[in-house]
């Protein structure tokens, strides 16, 4: 072991040419220097590597440099927008921070399945009444039935045409069916008449339709044939508008004379908007002799505002429609008489066939037809339209405090969400994460030594 | 060419301004504080890169660079410390990541190294030879001995910038000399005389 025996260390005869003592420590060191002679070697081989790193001097710096930088300085001045060089790293750091939250926002909620209470729920199709089935097929024109096949071919188009409107018509009324003002819409609309094919399903909501396909009776038909050769016939058409104080109420009165009448609604819509008046549209079938006791049980809902009524005369029709319906029916007897009478070449019988084929679905066309003008001469057509009287209510908008409250419901479910989102993220990918991971990691490993090792020797 | 600070009596009159005034001046928008500023360390600043990057555009860059960065933080700057650490202190972190982005691209893309790059373009042959003998001292005690050297930097500033204790500065600077001078007076080896005469055909 080495004990040096100055009494001042070399650091410090080193300090001393280097003017980093105090005073009173550089003259110490200073008179001991004057002593010493190895001290003052060390001083002297100190003094020469100074004085040998002195000897590297750099060239000048070119002036472009300094136009450079002045012109730079300007430009600061002038606050002129600079790219790229320079910019903070926050700005970088924060901008792939953002984007990186987006994305895992982004992947939090599409991993996050929608609440059980947010599912759309789509009824399943309303089956079809007769009677529209019916009526597609008088639809049906000649130049497409040309047989029978081709016949059953339009008719299932014709269904499926129907199905799918009647389906799209559902989706529309059930996204329409929101509650507006918290009034439920079932309550204003029971359903109680026959043969009604209805829209709602019964959830309630601000606005309601139903559609009904109604057909007279075989008992009423009979009655007109009976008698249509007769008495003229007229079809009835009444248009009222009336203001009700009491809407509910009105509406069940409306069911009520629609019972005692026999009637039905073709068609009804309400409509309860909210900060608005309730508005009743409907469209009603009432029985002839009936129409004038309805008309005026329905004035006694309210205040009449308009009131139309009309008739047109469908007996010559009607008699065209029997007489070219009679032929049309004899044509077909002789045709199946020949069908059945006659021998021939096959062509022939082919030709029969069809021509059978479309003298039968002019056939029941022209019923349908008949049935139809029937129809509108048994059951008068009344379009109802009622409103309510209305009268503003002071509604004030939420508190804050149901506002705050609604806020921080959202917010929680939005950070649970996000939370699942991450942890279904991880359930998903930790695995092949973690294989990947596995395999980088020794060129990571490597390559990061590598880096470390030549950073120390710079 | 000299690369000491010059001292301006030519600013705001015939007494030498300080540079920490100059600073501040600059900070509240005299446009000619900065000027005078970059006129006094324009070359040690160059110097300064230019003794620790072989190439000389890469220290013109940087002397630049480093301009810049005092010009865009005039406005938070704090006359906490002699303007020439808080120069020097930008100096150093500006060559710290050039000589990252360095390593980076030789590691992982397998771009040359600047300290690869042939020699011969120092200049002076003291140079070569200094710049040889310097490489063979640890980094960091290469680091401080320039600090005083060159730069002349003091203790506690050297001690500031790179973050060490006084104690430790100062025992490794002793360390460095006595390993430079002894670096000094081998003989030149192989390699440094065929830079030499390299250097001495190009001249």
């Amino acid at each position: 072991m080495t004990v040096s025996t100055h009494p001042v260390e070399q650091e410090e005869v080193m300090a001393l040419a280097d003017r980093e003592l105090t005073p009173g420590r550089a003259r110490i060191v200073s008179s001991h220097l004057a002593e010493c002679e190895a001290c003052a070697e060390v001083a002297a081989n100190l003094h020469e590597a100074s004085a040998a790193l002195g000897r590297w001097t750099v060239e000048s710096i070119p002036e472009q440099i300094e136009k450079q930088v002045l012109g730079e300085r300007r430009e600061e001045g002038s606050g002129r927008a600079r790219s790229g060089i320079g910019k903070p790293k926050w700005v970088w750091a924060g901008a792939l921070a953002g984007v990186g939250l987006v994305v895992l926002l982004l992947v939090g909620r599409g991993s996050v399945r929608a609440p059980i209470g947010a599912r759309t729920v789509r009824p399943e199709p309303m089956p079809m009444a007769p009677q529209a089935v019916e009526s597609m097929n008088l639809s049906l024109s000649t130049e497409v039935a040309k047989s029978k096949k081709e016949y059953k071919q339009a008719e299932e188009n014709y269904k499926n045409w129907l199905q799918r409107q009647q389906e799209s018509q559902l989706t529309t009324s059930l996204e329409r069916e929101r509650p507006v003002d918290g009034r439920q819409a079932d309550s204003l609309m029971p359903l109680s008449e026959p043969n009604v094919a209805t829209d709602s399903n019964g959830g309630g909501g601000g606005q309601v339709s139903s559609s009904v396909d109604g057909q007279p009776t075989s008992d009423q038909q009979s009655k007109t044939d009976s008698n249509g050769a007769l008495a003229p016939m007229i079809a009835r058409t009444v248009s009222l508008s009336i203001v009700v104080k009491d809407f509910p109420a009105s509406r069940a009165t409306l069911d009520a004379i629609l019972s005692r009448h026999h009637g039905y609604s073709a068609q009804l819509d309400v409509n309860t908007a909210e900060n608005a008046a309730r508005t009743l549209q409907a469209s009603l079938r009432i029985p002839a002799p009936e129409l004038a006791g309805a008309i005026n049980d329905l004035k006694s809902l309210g205040r009449v505002e308009n009131e139309t009524q009309g008739g047109e005369e469908v007996s010559q029709q009607h008699a065209d429609l029997v007489a070219r319906l009679k032929n049309s029916r004899e044509t077909e007897r002789r045709l199946q008489a020949i069908l059945t009478e006659r021998t021939g070449k096959i062509s022939d019988v082919l030709a029969v066939e069809q021509e059978i084929a479309r003298v039968r679905l002019e056939i029941e066309q022209m019923e349908a037809e008949q049935k139809s003008l029937e129809h509108r001469v048994d059951f008068a057509t009344v379009n109802l339209n009622l409103s309510e009287e209305y009268k503003a209510n002071l509604t004030l908008p939420m508190s804050v405090g149901t506002r705050l409250h609604n806020g921080l419901v959202e917010g929680y479910r939005n950070a649970s969400e996000t939370i699942l989102g991450i942890i279904l993220f991880f359930v998903e990918y930790a695995l092949t994460m973690a294989i990947w991971i596995l395999i980088l990691l020794a060129p990571a490993i490597f390559l990061w030594r590598r880096f470390r090792r030549a950073m120390a020797t710079v | 060419m000299s690369d000491r600070p010059i001292d301006s009596e030519s600013w705001q009159g015939t007494t030498a301004t300080s540079d920490e005034r100059l600073m501040l001046d600059f900070s509240k928008g005299a446009a000619e504080a900065f000027a005078e500023l970059f006129r006094r360390y324009k070359q040690p600043l160059f110097g300064f890169f230019r003794r620790r990057l072989a190439d000389a555009g890469h220290a013109e860059e940087l002397t630049q660079e480093t301009f810049l960065a005092v010009l865009r933080g005039a406005a938070r700057y704090q006359p906490r410390a002699l303007f020439r650490t808080y120069l020097y202190a930008i100096a150093f972190r500006i060559l710290q990541a050039h000589r990252r982005k360095q390593v980076f691209r030789a590691t992982f893309l397998g771009q040359r190294r600047e300290g690869q790059e042939a020699a011969g373009r120092d200049g002076t042959e003291a140079a070569v030879v200094l710049r040889e003998a310097l490489r063979k001292l640890d980094p960091t005690d290469r680091e401080i001995l320039m600090l005083r050297e060159f730069e002349e930097l003091s203790y506690a500033e050297i001690s500031e910038l790179l973050n060490l204790p006084l104690n430790t500065v100062r025992s490794r600077l002793f360390r460095a000399r006595v390993a430079i001078k002894e670096v000094l007076d081998e003989p030149a080896p192989l390699a440094t005389t065929r830079k030499l005469a390299g250097f001495e055909e190009q001249v």
